[in-house]
């Protein structure tokens, strides 16, 4: 109530002045009047009444003034005053001030940027209830299906384990461990949607969850329900879908009534059962969000493959839990353990090997928070955003020395201001406060304008990150929350109160003496040397830190050149990658084959196409298809692994994409189905198996994935090419003939094409192609092989741009900086140019005595900042590739780059101050 | 009036005024003027002081001001107390005389 009334009466008394000191000046007017007359009734006369009164009273203005200061008012509009003559200053000075805040923006601006990354990948928390309780189990980064599991930690799960461990937990008497177990699938899948079962064909992006996994996480839809135990009880029966918030927008166009739509998923009919709010984006934090959520169950139908739901010993699902407050995380998480391990014993039947039975021993199941969701992108791109954040960092620290450096100039310029005010009474904090004042204002503005480029920037990020797939939506926003407006105030405050220091030390340390007499012509009144010590040290330090940034980027480019030029071991010239999927079309297959020479004898028939051809997976992909097999009369040696990279290609692969032949010959048209069936294998299969050279004629059979049947006959050798990412160590390759496979892996999903000139060129005649050889085909990804490759290293391709633009940048700012200080000496310095010319100074001595302060500053930053760059490059060193963190070559361009603009920057003031007439200079007032 | 004037802290003087204004409404004159005859001109109250105090616990709703007719039938500002300057006074009353109590007991120890 008390602050209320004394906000209503501040507010009033700052609108209305006039009318509050008519007030006071009333009540004055009465006591004066009361006292005159109560003195006079006790015997004074009317004179002496009056004087002795005003006496007491003293100052009407005095009294005025403090019952002024003795509200809250006062003190706002000190500050406002304050504001006012900081916005004046500003305005006076426009080149400095726009030079100032755009630094700022761009300092600011960065640092917000990046951290919007950072807080959407590695901090933000799902948008569920209680996130904090959720574990995940395992790291749960990567995705895909496995036959077996590896000793250690693990994170990938069959169905019948989790269906039985959420059983066992809900049973009634033992001791609960967790509040709710949940499943879902190890990556999303796309599906073929047709709305209401008829229409153009769409593709949308679908994830599996348990039935618990909703429950869990206690996300409520917006519209209908969520897919509960009840939907997934038996496999095949319930076919519902829960849909996101953006797919309902753009797809079903907002509809009221979507809840009981059908929609024709993959064939089978779909009914919506509900849509989720729009900040639901599943627990994957990655490039793409779920379209459409499905009941595992269904996995059959969405994923069209073969069930993976019963006992078939296939890992291919992720699990998170919601932990009982209960139960401590030892226990919950010794309990899971040790059902796996139970799991794998069972499964292995009752025969177990000693090594087996210890490799299982050593797995385990780490519990991880799962409050910010899971996400392989997070894995990637964990260290890039944090080496960015540093250099981010250093930028702004650099851009502060500027404006510090600038802001002691204008304060040293205001000295005279500073004395006469503090002559004439005002409090030292007055005038500090003044100053900060302007500083935070400068700051502000910054960093008003820093969200604004900060927001721009982080969308043309988060593209970059996703890539240019069109209609897929990301869980990644640009829009900033709260998380990083309170992390940008506050960058904006220490940045305002870190260059606010500079001048404030310099107000503080003002002695009014001095400073009114500077118009002598000595050096000390020009600030003398140890005026120019700050900011000497500020320029030195500007000047170390633009190195190491240049050092760090350039070691960075030059790992991106040295992966764009590395020899993958296929020809990558004029290559174009087409993706597919025949099982949308609804292709059997059986009808495969005869869709495979239609599709080949149509592309190859183009003017533009020198050779194409298909296969299973791209020539490199993170992603691969592997498994181990046994070759015939070479049994496996125990404990060697046996597992081989695969791919499934069409005749003319290799010529295609120019993998040189080693001996035998490449899959071909004589390759069918009746034929024995044949596999080209690369060096590294062919010398690790079979070492005197007579690999082909040999053969393999027991594919572990038993979808490839039969014994294959190896016909040919490759050259060994790069599989997954460059440098690797070569993995084993067989190529299998794709027309003589069955069922599932019959599929192919890829076309490469070899143009005559510019891949691009083609893209649309390929798709009217394929159009004319089926309109059902669609066409998923038309990529350069160039573009697909950018993909692999995107993390590399973003961290070295955005580190040499940050480097030049820095480097400006630098030369900015150093260009600033040294004109300003030049100026300070003019009387005592004046009087060494006068002397006799030759113009040339004058200007090495200017330059030379320069070059020492060069010097020591060079000095200190080559022991920084051996430091910074040894901590991206996991991030070079084909160069060490102490590459000559880097360091010495990052010093003679640094040395040229420095020298430049600083030969301009030396040559003014040359141009000083000592007559002038003398008389300079 | 032979002796000067002693200092009053501003906590007190607010304390002061509330007690004055207990017993009945006054003017800014005439509170300076109970304080010293009641203090026997051992205090005295300057405008300098007092109508900033008044200005503040007329803020924090101790007192209240009406603008009334004098015995003179002129304009003056009267402050009342309030129910919370009521309870303020009290409570700053048991205060003091704690503290008076431990300042007793420490130079008489």
């Amino acid at each position: 109530m008390a602050i209320w009334t004394s906000l209503k009466s501040g507010i009033r008394a700052l609108l209305h002045p006039s009318q509050r000191n008519q007030e006071i000046h009333e009540e004055l007017e009465g006591y004066l009047a009361a006292a005159v007359e109560d003195k006079t009734r006790r015997g004074m006369d009317r004179e002496a009444a009056l004087r002795e009164t005003l006496a007491e009273v003293g100052s009407a203005e005095t009294v005025r003034h403090k019952v002024w200061s003795s509200g809250w008012e006062a003190a706002a509009e000190s500050c406002w005053h304050d504001v006012r003559f900081g916005l004046r200053q500003l305005v006076k000075a426009p080149g400095f001030s726009i030079v100032a805040i755009l630094s700022l923006a761009l300092g600011i601006g960065a640092n917000t940027a990046i951290f919007t990354l950072i807080n959407d990948l590695l901090l933000k928390q799902l948008p569920v209830s209680e996130p904090q309780q959720l574990v995940s189990f395992g790291k749960a980064a990567g995705g895909g299906i496995l036959g077996m599991v590896r000793p250690g930690p693990m994170d990938m799960f069959s169905y019948d384990f989790y269906k039985r461990l959420q059983q066992d937990d809900t049973q009634q008497g033992s001791q609960k461990h967790f509040q709710a177990v949940a499943a879902f699938a190890s990556f999303p899948t796309m599906v073929s949607v047709r709305s209401g079962g008829t229409g153009p064909a769409t593709q949308a992006m679908s994830h599996l969850v348990s039935g618990t996994f909703f429950p869990m996480l206690g996300a409520q839809p917006m519209l209908g329900r969520w897919i509960g135990p009840q939907d997934t009880e038996a496999p095949g029966r319930n076919a519902v879908a829960v849909i996101s918030h953006h797919y309902w927008q753009q797809e079903l166009a907002s509809d009221p009534r979507v809840v009981g739509r059908s929609v024709a998923i993959n064939g089978t009919l779909f009914t919506v059962i509900g849509v989720m709010p729009p900040n639901f984006y599943g627990v994957d934090v990655n490039e793409i969000s779920p379209d459409m959520w499905l009941p595992l169950t269904m996995q059959a139908e969405v994923m069209l493959q073969p069930q993976m739901l019963d006992g078939s010993g296939v890992f291919w699902l992720h699990m998170m839990a919601r932990r009982d407050p209960g139960t401590s995380l030892a226990t919950a998480q010794a309990w899971v353990t040790a059902r796996v391990q139970q799991d794998l014993t069972d499964r292995e039947g009752t025969q177990l090997s000693l090594t087996r039975r210890e490799e299982i021993s050593r797995t385990y199941v780490p519990f991880l928070p799962g409050g910010a969701g899971i996400s392989h992108l997070r894995s990637e791109y964990q260290a890039p955003l944090t080496v960015l954040m540093g250099i981010v960092g250093i930028v702004l620290l650099i851009a502060c020395a500027n404006l510090a450096n600038f802001l002691m100039a204008k304060a040293a310029a205001r000295e005279r201001e500073f004395s006469t005010r503090l002559a004439l009474g005002s409090s030292r904090i007055r005038i500090l406060r003044q100053v900060l004042t302007e500083t935070l204002m400068l700051a502000c503005a910054g960093g008003a304008l820093g969200l604004l480029l900060a927001f721009w920037g982080t969308r043309m990020l988060i593209r970059f990150i996703v890539g240019t797939e069109t209609g897929m939506h990301t869980a990644l926003a640009a829009t900033p929350d709260m998380h990083v407006l309170v992390f940008t105030s506050a960058i904006c405050i220490l940045t305002g109160l870190l260059f606010g220091l500079g001048p404030a030390l310099r107000v503080s340390r003002t002695n009014a003496a001095v400073a009114l007499n500077a118009n002598a012509r000595t050096s000390v009144a020009a600030g003398g040397r140890s005026g120019r010590l700050l900011p000497n040290a500020l320029v030195a330090g500007q000047v170390m830190l633009s190195l190491v940034l240049l050092a760090v980027a350039g070691l960075l480019l030059r790992t991106l050149h040295n992966l764009h030029s590395q020899d993958l071991g296929f020809d990558r010239t004029n290559l174009l990658m087409v993706e597919t999927n025949p099982k949308f079309a609804g292709y059997k297959p059986e009808q495969l084959n005869a869709l495979y020479d239609k599709i080949l004898n149509r592309l190859d028939a183009l003017p533009g196409v020198k050779s194409a051809t298909l296969s299973g997976g791209l020539p490199m992909s993170h992603g691969n298809w592997g498994s181990p097999m046994n070759i015939v009369g070479r049994p496996a040696a125990p404990n060697e692994d046996v597992s081989t990279l695969l791919n499934r290609v069409g005749p003319d692969y290799f010529e295609t994409l120019g993998i040189p032949l080693l001996q035998g010959r490449t899959i071909g048209a004589q390759d069918t189905p009746t034929s024995t069936h044949a596999v080209v294998v690369n060096q590294t299969f062919a010398d690790r198996y079979f070492p005197h050279g007579d690999a082909v004629g040999r053969s393999f059979d027991h594919v572990a994935d038993s979808s490839v049947e039969g014994t294959w006959q190896i016909v040919g050798v490759v050259r060994d090419s790069t599989y997954s990412h460059a440098g690797e160590v070569p993995s084993p390759m067989a190529y299998l003939a794709v027309e003589q496979l069955t069922k599932d892996v019959h599929y192919a999903y890829w076309l490469e094409l070899r143009s005559a000139g510019d891949p691009r060129a083609i893209a649309v005649e390929v798709r009217t192609a394929l159009r004319d050889v089926d309109a059902n085909l669609p066409v998923l990804e038309v990529q350069t092989i160039s573009e697909q490759l950018d993909t692999l290293i995107a993390q590399q391709i973003l961290i070295s741009q955005l580190s040499g633009f940050f480097a030049l940048l820095a480097l400006t700012l630098c030369a900015i900086g150093l260009y600033g200080v040294m004109s300003y000496s030049v100026a300070r310095r003019t009387n005592e140019i004046g009087v060494r010319m006068a002397m006799g100074a030759q113009r040339d001595q004058v200007q090495w005595l200017i330059l030379k302060e320069s070059l020492g500053l060069l010097a020591l930053g060079v000095l200190l900042g080559v022991p920084a760059t051996l430091g910074a490059g040894r901590l991206i060193q996991a991030g070079l590739f084909g160069l060490g963190p102490s590459d000559p070559a880097t360091l010495l361009g990052a010093v003679a780059i640094v040395a040229a603009v420095t020298i430049a920057a600083g030969y301009f003031p030396a040559r003014r101050a040359t141009k000083v007439d000592p007559m002038v200079a003398l008389r300079y007032e | 009036m032979a002796e000067t004037p002693s200092e009053l802290v501003q906590g007190t003087l607010e304390m002061l005024v509330l007690k004055t204004l207990a017993l009945e409404p006054l003017h800014g004159y005439g509170i300076a003027l109970r304080i010293e005859q009641i203090s026997d001109g051992v205090f005295r109250v300057n405008p300098g002081s007092l109508f900033p105090a008044l200005s503040r616990m007329e803020r924090g709703g101790r007192i209240k001001a009406e603008w009334r007719a004098t015995e003179n039938n002129r304009r003056a500002k009267y402050y009342l107390l309030t129910a919370a300057g009521k309870k303020a006074l009290r409570e700053e009353t048991a205060q003091w005389g704690r503290q008076l109590a431990a300042i007793n007991r420490i130079m008489e120890a």
